[in-house]
């Protein structure tokens, strides 16, 4: 059998749900508010598995009214909590209260993790921080979110603003490598965010590690542990001038789009029909790149990496190569390429385009790959859901509900976890609990 | 009870990393990753105490040994190289030898993770794919890396991350309407999805301790951007049209965006929750904006208009301020704001490097040095730097006799067969020229 074939017969879609959960035995409870990171972590974690109960206030989580230009609320629930409240279950909770605190703490005995996104202290001084938690459970894992974190100098100064998107991205300093040359002028050569929430789904993606790394170690020595988390720091992971700035005691300057600090060419130009992004960094796949678009003198021109890469001499080669590449279109480009790789010449021009959202669903490869989804669902009706991408052999993340209501589960839930009778419920609905 | 920031401060007690246990000691990763994408999954396993053999090509290497910021070197190595790679051991083997693929097959008996980054079809021609390994030590966890997949009608297409990004959407939803769309900088294509394969490799481990099975994990680099664009996709595809590109305002909050201040200062501003928004009246004294039905309720300060109307608000609110004044609003009112920071201020400051993401230690091999630290803070088993990378085959030793027990005479003689290497004398490849291997124990092994 081709490995292609063997491949897909390992991680196939079709057959997913069949497998097994990875973190089925763990417990979570989301008490979060406000926080996109914090949300995507528990829906992940839920992907994989885990026994997610978000916990809302009795009005809701204020991220449920979020939505792209308030346009779209599907049974009054915005898109981005509504693709993130995968297989998790919602109950309410009122945790200003003291009465709702005990309830949470008995919850709390039988979790494995707590998630909360608290200005650092506060969820410590009203009884149900670590420090407290732990206490009653020391097996708890306890994760929280926050801008400017938990300890450090000025952790208690700054422990009133909340984290967001872009507060990760400016003072990470990524922003500030995302923009165009001064040439363009403003605002295009001011720091500029990416179009979606980089940093909310990259500290995400890092919190769910960090609760792995924190349920592996538990279940090795019995110890568990606290797990503080910025959007900040998580992009300094990637802005790779740290070093430069400590060897050569200077700022570098990296904002220099369409170019690159490392290489080139790895560039956008436009073309006949849009835009492309085409590479050619070594010296034969820079010939590649040059022959192909008929402008071989500029090989001449640009012989070696260091007469192409340096700012003033990339800026020179990025204008040449723009002017040859606008003859084309993405087909003729691509042409070219297959023609090359035909006579067997040395080296490979790379070109993909840059396709709009609306050209990326028409494509039927995504949906082939199970990447979209046409969700139907009695409640929210039809629309499109990204399916987690990341391809298991025996436990693949999987997609069972899209979202629930606000305290649907908490009848269930309080039953089973607390045995609480329906009286009780009542109860708590009348005093505001729940 | 006791202040809340002395207890954290104990409880996590940065600089104290080294006397706490590691999370990952005993686990074994066998890397064979190149450029970025690899690289920093290994790494990032590595920094929570997994032990991380990276097996190079002999002689020149990882691609990315050549590859610098400004192609300006530090001692003869490059910035990309020390960057993502953290804390490994640096083998050299020629996997398509007979002999290289046997060394390695003995690795992977004594190994927990595979981790590799060629393009599909590679490790299958060199047999050495999950279904040859999964032989070898059935309990392997192996995860491929790669542009689109191990499967599908992409396979074979080559990858980069700027690739994904135009392909995926990621881009064209970035920067300003008439403009080339952003090409985003620093490869978060590649660093995203590392970090997916650090947390996927993670879920494998979790399975394995408590079933003793191991598994295959396949991820791409293309496919990862959908699922993190927010709601761009449900979006779209409700209202079947693209969504405009507006800069730095979100449309998914308001007032969000990018503000300049009285002394010239860039500042961003986002609010997201009614309560936040009420933090913002009240330090820009104007709460009867509470009272405007344009801006009473979320679902309402995000319609088009009226964020439009809320931008031009604050922003001629923020002209009036300087930035300290912004920020010191911020901090007494309680909403999110934050100086568009360049990475020289980071690198200085102070509360970063208290809590070690600002990492500045000796590096064996380079001496002073500075990494970013993991951003886990984790209490109890936190995350650390050791050291960067090594010339290439630089562990050869330490790796063959240590894990496999092979003699001086068996070394010598693979190394004469070209079957291992040490580094090849190229920038990027060796030691620092003040470096002397000869006498440092590990290199001798």
């Amino acid at each position: 059998m081709e490995w292609v074939e063997y491949a897909k017969k390992l991680t196939d879609p079709e057959i997913a749900r069949f497998r097994d959960d990875a973190l089925v035995d763990v417990v979570v409870l989301d008490i979060s508010n406000s926080s996109p990171p914090a949300h995507i972590a528990s829906s992940i974690l839920a992907e994989f598995g885990a026994r997610v109960i978000k916990v809302e206030p009795p009005g809701g989580d204020p991220l449920r009214e979020i939505t792209p230009f308030g346009e779209h609320y599907l049974r009054n629930t915005g898109l981005n909590f509504l693709i993130e409240g995968r297989n998790k279950e919602f109950i309410t909770l009122n945790l200003e209260k003291e009465e709702g605190r005990e309830l949470f703490k008995k919850l709390a005995c039988k979790a494995d993790v707590v998630i909360e996104s608290f200005p650092p202290g506060y969820a410590d001084t009203i009884g149900i921080g670590y420090r407290q938690l732990r206490g009653i459970n020391p097996e708890i894992i306890y994760l929280a979110f926050s801008a400017h974190g938990h300890f450090g100098r000025d952790a208690k100064e700054l422990a009133n603003i909340p984290d967001s998107n872009l507060l990760g991205l400016a003072n990470s300093g990524y922003m500030h490598s995302c923009k165009e040359l001064d040439e363009a002028g403003e605002p295009y050569s001011l720091p500029t965010a990416p179009g979606f929430w980089m940093a909310s789904y990259f500290t995400a993606i890092y919190a769910v590690s960090g609760i792995l790394i924190a349920l592996i170690h538990r279940n090795r020595t019995g110890v568990a542990q606290m797990i503080d988390i910025t959007s900040t720091e998580v992009m300094m992971k990637i802005t790779m001038e740290l070093q430069w700035i400590h060897f050569f005691k200077e700022p570098v300057e990296v904002g220099v789009l369409p170019l690159d600090a490392g290489v080139f060419s790895y560039a956008y130009y436009e073309v006949k029909d849009g835009y492309v992004f085409a590479s050619g960094y070594t010296d034969d796949n820079f010939r590649a790149l040059v022959t192909q678009i008929d402008a071989p003198e500029l090989m001449e021109k640009y012989p070696t990496v260091f007469d192409r890469t340096p700012l003033e001499k990339q800026k020179q080669a990025y204008r040449d190569i723009q002017n040859a590449i606008k003859r084309f279109t993405f087909e003729e480009l691509v042409g070219r390429m297959f023609e090359w790789k035909k006579k067997r010449e040395e080296g490979t021009a790379i070109y993909a385009k840059v396709l709009t959202p609306v050209e990326v669903l028409r494509e039927k490869y995504w949906w082939n790959k199970a990447i979209f989804r046409k969700y139907r669902d009695k409640k929210y009706g039809e629309f499109v859901v990204v399916n987690s991408p990341w391809r298991f052999s025996e436990t693949p993340p999987k997609l069972r509900w899209i979202c629930k209501d606000i305290g649907e589960d908490n009848q269930h839930i309080y039953h089973t976890m607390l045995g609480l009778e329906k009286e009780d419920l009542e109860n708590l609905r009348r005093n505001g609990i729940i | 009870m006791r202040d809340y920031f002395e207890w954290t401060e104990e409880l996590f007690s940065p600089g104290k990393e080294f006397e706490k246990p590691e999370a990952l000691e005993g686990i074994r990763i066998l890397d064979l990753t190149m450029v970025i994408h690899g690289p920093e999954t290994a790494s990032l396993l590595a920094e929570f105490g997994a032990e991380v053999i990276k097996i190079e090509p002999v002689r020149m290497g990882d691609l990315i040994r050549s590859v610098s910021l400004w192609a300006r070197f530090w001692k003869e190595n490059s910035l990309g190289a020390m960057w993502v790679n953290r804390n490994k051991y640096h083998v050299a083997i020629d996997l398509k030898t007979p002999k290289g693929r046997d060394l390695f097959l003995k690795l992977v008996e004594k190994s927990d993770v595979i981790v590799e980054n060629f393009r599909p079809g590679v490790m299958e021609r060199l047999g050495l794919s999950y279904r040859h390994l999964r032989d070898v030590k059935p309990d392997i966890i192996y995860i491929s890396l790669s542009g689109y997949g191990q499967w599908g009608e992409r396979w074979d297409w080559p990858s980069f991350d700027a690739s994904g990004q135009a392909m995926s959407g990621a881009s064209a939803v970035s920067g300003y309407e008439g403009r080339v769309p952003l090409r985003l900088p620093h490869y978060p294509g590649d660093f995203i999805n590392a970090t997916v394969g650090f947390m996927c490799v993670l879920v494998a481990l979790y399975y394995r301790d408590r079933t003793e099975k191991g598994q295959y994990i396949d991820i791409s680099q293309v496919e990862t951007l959908p699922r993190i664009m927010d709601a761009v996709y449900s979006y779209v595809a409700l209202k079947n049209q693209n969504r405009p590109r507006m800069g730095n305002r979100d449309p998914n909050l308001s007032p969000a965006n990018v503000y300049r201040t009285a002394d010239g200062k860039l500042v961003t501003i986002s609010i997201l929750s009614q309560k936040e928004f009420e933090s913002l009246c009240k330090a820009m004294n104007s709460e009867y904006l509470l009272n405007d039905d344009r801006f009473s309720t979320t679902s309402a300060r995000l319609k088009k208009e009226n964020a439009d109307e809320l931008d031009r608000m604050v922003s001629k609110w923020v002209a009036g301020r300087i930035l300290d004044d912004v920020m010191e609003a911020a901090k007494t009112y309680g909403f999110s704001a934050s100086p568009v920071r360049r990475s020289f201020e980071v690198y200085h400051d102070e509360h970063l490097r208290d809590r070690r993401s600002v990492w500045i230690y000796d590096d064996p091999l380079f001496g002073d040095m500075v990494s970013a630290g993991n951003p886990l803070k984790m209490s109890r088993t936190p995350a650390r730097i050791k050291w960067s990378v090594y010339p290439v085959g630089y562990h050869n030793r330490y790796v063959l006799k240590r894990v496999l027990g092979l003699s001086d005479d068996e070394i010598d003689g693979l190394l004469k067969e070209g079957v291992i290497s040490y580094w090849a004398d190229f920038i990027g490849r060796k030691p620092p020229a003040d470096f002397d291997p000869e006498k440092d124990p590990v290199f001798i092994w």
